[in-house]
C-alpha cells in the first residue's frame, strides 16, 4: 500500500510538467491565434521562406506540382 | 464585404468564372463584372490591368494554386497609392516592430484580406519578392507580420508590393504616433490553465473523501496535497479581491466583493479544517468556483480586432502630406507641419488642417465632416477646413492653423468626450451586489446567535458554512454568459457591441435618434431619373464618354448609370470645377454640367428634390437634366414603422431641409431637425436625457462623433468594416439595419432571463442556506450544490438566449 506515495509523487510531478507545457505554448503565442493555423494546415504545399532563396523554393514547388 | 473568420471558404456570392458565362463576363481574378473593356490573355478575361498584373505576377512566381483555393473574390488591386512618404527614415522607424542591419520585422494591418487566399497569398510573399523572409498572417485581427532584409529592399517596396496585389496597408496617424497595437492579454490564458490543472488535481484527490474511505496517514497526506493545490488557485483569483478592495475605498460595493468573501471564508475554513486535522475541507468547491468564474470571464470578453470602438481624429489623417518648399515638393509629417506652410493636395486626399486655397476653385467633399454630401465649391483665397477631401486636379493650400487646432479636434475637446461609458459593468449586476452582501452577513450573525445560545461549538461551523453557500457565483456567472451569448448572436448578424453592458443599455432604450445621409440613405448610390427630350444611343454614348473622363462623384454615378457602349472618339475634353464637363466627341459638341452654367431656362431644371442636377446640353441646345436623388436604404420604411411602435424617434442631419418632406411621414410625431452641426447634435441628445430619456443614436460620420459619445448608446453605421468608423459603443453592418428592432428585442429577452435566473440562484442559496444554518454542510453537500446551481444558471441562460434568438430572427417580417 505504500506504494501509493510513489503513484502521488509521479502523478504529480507528470501533471505539472503538463502544466508547465502548457505555459510554454501560451507564452510562446500560441494562443494569440486560434482562428489562422487551422486554415493554414489546409493549404498543400509548405509555407516557409526562412533563408532559402526564392528561386531554390520554386524549383522545388514545381516539381511536386501537377 | 463581410469577411468575419465564419466565412473564409463558403461559396462566392456571385458566380465563379466559366459556370455563367451567358449574359456577362467576370475577371478570372477578382471575381467582378468586367464592364467596359475586357483584357483577355492566356484565354482568361480581366476586369482591368491591375487584376491581369496580379495573375501574370502569380503565374511568374509559380503562386498559380491562388486560383484553386476556397473562393476567387480577391481584392481588387487599387490605384497605386503614394508612398514616398515612406523613404523618410524617421517615419519607417516609427512603423517597424524591429529592426538591425539584416532583419527588419514589420506589422500592418490589411483590411482587404478576406479569404483563405488570401491568407495563402500573403504567407507566400517570399516567392514573389526576394528579400522577403516570412510573412505570417493573423487572420481575425487581418494583420500581417512580415520579415525582411532591409539590405535588399525598404519599407516602401514592401508596402508597394502589398499595394499592388490588392492589400494595401492601413496606415494612418494613430499607427505611427506609437500607439502600437495592444499586445495580447494572455493573462487570461494563464489563470484559466493553472486553475484547471488544480481544479482536476483536486477533484482527483477529493475521491477516497466522496466515496468515505479514511486511512489514518493517507487521509492527511490528501488533505495537505489539496491544500497545496488551492495556493495557486487563490493566487489566480486575485483580480476579484484587487477590484472589491478598489469599490471599497469609494465606499462602493460592487459584484466582487461577494465573490472575494466566498472565496477567502472558504480558503480560511478550509485550511483552519485541514491544519487542526478537523476535517477535509471544501477546497474542491473553491477550485470550481474559481475555475467556473474564469470561463465566464473569457466567455464574456469578445473582442472583435479588425474594429476599433475608440477613434479619434488621428486614425482618419494621413502620416504626412506632400509640402512646398521654395517651389520643391517634400514629403512631410503631418504634426511637424506650421500655420504659414503651404501643402499640395491631390484629388482624393484629405486637408489636415484650415486652410487658405492658395489659387484657382475646386470642389471639397466635407461629407465626413458636416454629412453634406454635395461637393461644395471653394474660390481662391476661400478658407478651406480640415477634414475635406479634394475632388479633382491637384491643390495648393496655405495653412492658417496646426492641425490640432482644426475644426475636428476642436470638437473632440468637447465635454462629452471626457465621460467614460464603461462597456463592462453592468448596472444590474452592481445593484444586486449591493443588498447581497449585507443580507448575507445578516443571516450569518442570525445564526451565529442562535447557535450560540443552542450549541456554542457550531458557531464557527454555521457562519462559515452560511458565508460559503451563499456565494452570487449563479449570479456572477450568468450575466457574463448570457451577455456574451449575445454578443456573439448579434456579431454574427453585422452588429458588433464593445462590450457586454451594451446589452443592458439596449434594452433600456427609450429613444432613438437618427443620422440622415449615410445612415437612412445610402452615402454613395443615388438614383438617377432623366427628363427632357429623349436622347439617342449615339447621344447617349457621348454623355457616357465625357463622364468616364471625369473623378467627381456625379459623374461617376452617372457612367454607371448609362447603358454600356463602345467608347467614341474623345477629342478636346476639358472639366471646368464647379461647373462642368466639356467636350467634342464624334463630331457633337458636348456641355455637360450645372444648370447655371449652361443658362437653362428653368422650364427644363425643377429644383426643390435633392439638389443635384446635371443638365446635357449637345451641339449648343439643352437637351434635359439628369436627377440625381439621394436613395433611402431597403427596408427603412419597416424599420422606422416597427420601431415608431416601440420607441420614440427623432432625426438630425446636416442637409437641408427639402428631405422633410419624405421623413415626415415615415417617422410620425417625430422631431426632425436639419442643417444640423455636430455640436447641435450633441446638444439635442442632451436635451433629450434632460428630460429623463434614454437615448441611442445611429449615425455614420465624424460630424455624428459628439452626439454618438453623448448618447446612452451610440452606433456608428458602415457599409465596410474596413473603413474609418466614429467612436461608438456599437457598429453596425450597413444592410443589418432592418434588423435594429430585433436586436433590441434580444437584448431586453437577455436582460429578462438575467433576472430569471437570479431567481434560480436564489432558490439555490435558500436551500444551500437551509443545511448551512442547520450546520449540516458537509463538504459533499457543498461540493453538489455549488457547481449544481451555477451550471444550471449557465444552461438555463444559455438555452434561454438560443431559443429566443431562434424565434426572433427566423419570424418573417411583414412586407409593405
Amino acid at each position: 500500500m505504500n506504494i501509493i506515495f510513489l503513484l502521488l509523487a509521479i502523478s504529480i510531478i507528470i501533471a505539472l510538467l503538463f502544466l508547465i507545457g502548457f505555459i510554454w505554448s501560451v507564452k510562446s503565442g500560441q494562443y494569440d491565434d486560434s482562428y489562422t493555423p487551422a486554415v493554414r494546415i489546409l493549404f498543400d504545399n509548405p509555407v516557409q521562406g526562412d533563408s532559402a532563396l526564392p528561386s531554390e523554393k520554386e524549383h522545388e514547388q514545381s516539381g511536386s506540382e501537377t | 464585404m463581410n469577411s468575419t473568420v465564419d466565412n473564409v471558404f463558403s461559396p462566392l456570392l456571385i458566380p465563379s468564372p466559366g459556370s455563367d458565362s451567358s449574359t456577362s463576363e467576370f475577371c478570372f481574378h477578382c471575381g467582378t463584372e468586367c464592364a467596359g473593356e475586357t483584357i483577355i490573355e492566356e484565354e482568361h478575361s480581366f476586369c482591368c490591368s491591375g487584376c491581369a498584373t496580379v495573375f501574370h505576377l502569380l503565374q511568374a512566381n509559380g503562386l498559380s494554386d491562388f486560383y484553386s483555393i476556397g473562393n476567387r473574390q480577391s481584392p481588387k488591386p487599387l490605384e497605386k497609392g503614394k508612398y514616398g512618404w515612406l523613404e523618410d527614415e524617421a517615419i519607417s522607424i516609427s512603423l517597424l516592430d524591429f529592426h538591425n542591419d539584416s532583419l527588419a520585422r514589420v506589422t500592418f494591418r490589411l483590411p482587404t484580406m478576406h479569404c483563405a487566399a488570401c491568407i495563402w497569398l500573403l504567407e507566400h510573399l517570399f516567392k514573389v519578392q526576394p528579400g522577403i523572409l516570412r510573412s505570417e498572417v493573423d487572420f481575425p485581427r487581418k494583420e500581417i507580420a512580415l520579415d525582411y532584409n532591409p539590405k535588399i529592399l525598404n519599407l516602401r517596396q514592401v508596402v508597394e508590393l502589398l499595394d499592388v496585389l490588392g492589400y494595401p496597408p492601413q496606415l494612418n496617424l494613430a499607427d505611427s504616433e506609437g500607439t502600437k497595437r495592444n499586445r495580447v492579454d494572455r493573462r487570461s490564458w494563464y489563470n484559466l490553465g493553472i486553475v484547471g490543472f488544480c481544479f482536476g488535481n483536486i477533484m482527483m484527490m477529493s475521491f477516497p473523501e466522496y466515496l468515505g474511505i479514511q486511512h489514518s496517514t493517507l487521509s492527511v497526506l490528501f488533505n495537505w496535497i489539496i491544500l497545496g493545490l488551492s495556493i495557486p488557485v487563490l493566487y489566480s483569483s486575485r483580480g476579484y479581491f484587487k477590484s472589491a478592495w478598489a469599490g471599497l475605498k469609494h465606499r462602493y460595493i460592487n459584484m466582487d466583493l461577494p465573490i472575494a468573501l466566498g472565496i477567502s471564508v472558504l480558503f480560511i475554513r478550509s485550511s483552519w479544517d485541514v491544519v487542526s486535522q478537523l476535517g477535509h475541507g471544501y477546497f474542491d468547491s473553491l477550485a470550481g468556483l474559481v475555475f467556473f468564474l474564469l470561463i465566464g470571464k473569457i466567455y464574456q470578453d469578445k473582442t472583435y480586432h479588425l474594429l476599433s470602438f475608440d477613434r479619434d481624429y488621428r486614425s482618419y489623417f494621413p502620416i504626412s502630406v506632400t509640402q512646398l518648399k521654395a517651389g520643391k515638393e517634400e514629403e512631410t509629417p503631418v504634426n511637424k507641419l506650421e500655420p504659414g506652410d503651404t501643402i499640395l493636395i491631390r484629388n482624393g486626399e484629405l486637408i489636415p488642417a484650415d486652410g487658405i486655397l492658395v489659387k484657382g476653385k475646386t470642389e471639397l467633399d466635407y461629407s465626413f465632416v458636416t454629412g453634406e454630401s454635395t461637393p461644395v465649391p471653394v474660390d481662391a483665397l476661400a478658407k478651406v477646413f480640415a477634414g475635406g477631401r479634394q475632388i479633382g486636379k491637384a491643390i495648393e493650400v496655405k495653412l492658417v492653423g496646426k492641425m490640432t487646432q482644426g475644426y475636428l479636434p476642436r470638437l473632440w475637446n468637447n465635454q462629452a468626450f471626457r465621460k467614460t461609458n464603461d462597456a463592462r459593468v453592468t448596472q444590474l449586476s452592481s445593484r444586486i451586489a449591493k443588498w447581497f452582501t449585507p443580507a448575507v452577513l445578516l443571516i450569518a450573525s442570525v445564526a451565529g446567535l442562535f447557535w450560540y445560545f443552542h450549541d456554542p461549538s457550531q458557531i464557527w461551523n454555521v457562519v462559515t458554512s452560511v458565508l460559503i453557500v451563499a456565494c452570487p457565483c449563479a449570479l456572477a456567472l450568468s450575466t457574463p454568459f448570457t451577455l456574451g451569448h449575445i454578443l456573439r448572436i448579434l456579431g454574427r448578424r453585422g452588429f458588433f457591441l464593445k462590450g457586454p453592458a451594451v446589452v443592458e443599455r439596449l434594452a433600456d432604450l427609450d429613444h432613438i435618434v437618427f443620422d440622415k445621409t449615410g445612415t437612412l440613405t445610402h452615402s454613395e448610390n443615388r438614383t438617377v431619373k432623366y427628363e427632357g427630350d429623349q436622347l439617342s444611343p449615339k447621344e447617349l454614348s457621348a454623355v457616357r464618354c465625357l463622364v468616364r473622363e471625369s473623378v467627381h462623384p456625379l459623374s461617376r454615378q452617372l457612367y454607371s448609370f448609362l447603358p454600356d457602349s463602345s467608347i467614341g472618339n474623345l477629342e478636346d475634353f476639358e472639366e471646368i470645377p464647379s461647373k462642368g464637363l466639356k467636350g467634342a466627341i464624334d463630331g457633337m459638341n458636348l456641355r455637360i454640367g450645372s444648370a447655371k452654367w449652361l443658362g437653362s431656362p428653368t422650364g427644363i431644371n425643377p429644383q426643390g428634390e435633392e439638389g443635384a442636377s446635371v443638365t446635357v446640353e449637345i451641339d449648343g441646345f439643352v437637351k434635359g437634366v439628369f436627377l440625381m436623388k439621394q436613395e433611402l436604404r431597403e427596408g427603412i420604411s419597416n424599420l422606422l414603422d416597427s420601431l415608431n411602435s416601440e420607441y420614440q424617434l427623432s432625426m438630425v442631419s446636416g442637409d437641408h431641409n427639402y428631405a422633410r418632406k419624405i421623413f415626415q411621414p415615415l417617422m410620425k410625431g417625430a422631431e426632425l431637425k436639419f442643417r444640423q452641426k455636430p455640436e447641435d447634435k450633441l446638444v439635442f441628445v442632451e436635451k433629450l436625457q434632460a428630460n429623463g430619456q434614454t437615448v441611442g443614436m445611429v449615425g455614420d460620420g465624424l460630424n455624428d462623433s459628439g452626439a454618438l459619445k453623448q448618447s446612452d448608446v451610440g452606433i456608428a453605421i458602415t457599409d465596410e468594416l474596413a473603413a474609418f468608423t466614429p467612436a461608438s459603443d456599437a457598429i453596425l453592418q450597413g444592410n443589418s439595419i432592418t434588423s435594429l428592432p430585433q436586436f433590441f428585442r434580444l437584448s431586453r429577452i437577455g436582460i429578462r432571463l438575467i433576472h430569471l435566473s437570479f431567481g434560480i440562484s436564489l432558490l439555490y442559496n435558500v436551500l444551500g442556506l437551509w443545511f448551512a444554518v442547520t450546520g449540516e454542510l458537509s463538504p459533499l453537500i457543498a461540493a453538489i450544490l455549488m457547481p449544481a446551481s451555477s451550471l444550471s444558471v449557465v444552461l438555463f441562460t444559455s438555452a434561454g438566449v438560443a431559443i429566443a434568438a431562434k424565434k426572433i430572427f427566423n419570424r418573417k417580417s411583414p412586407t409593405k
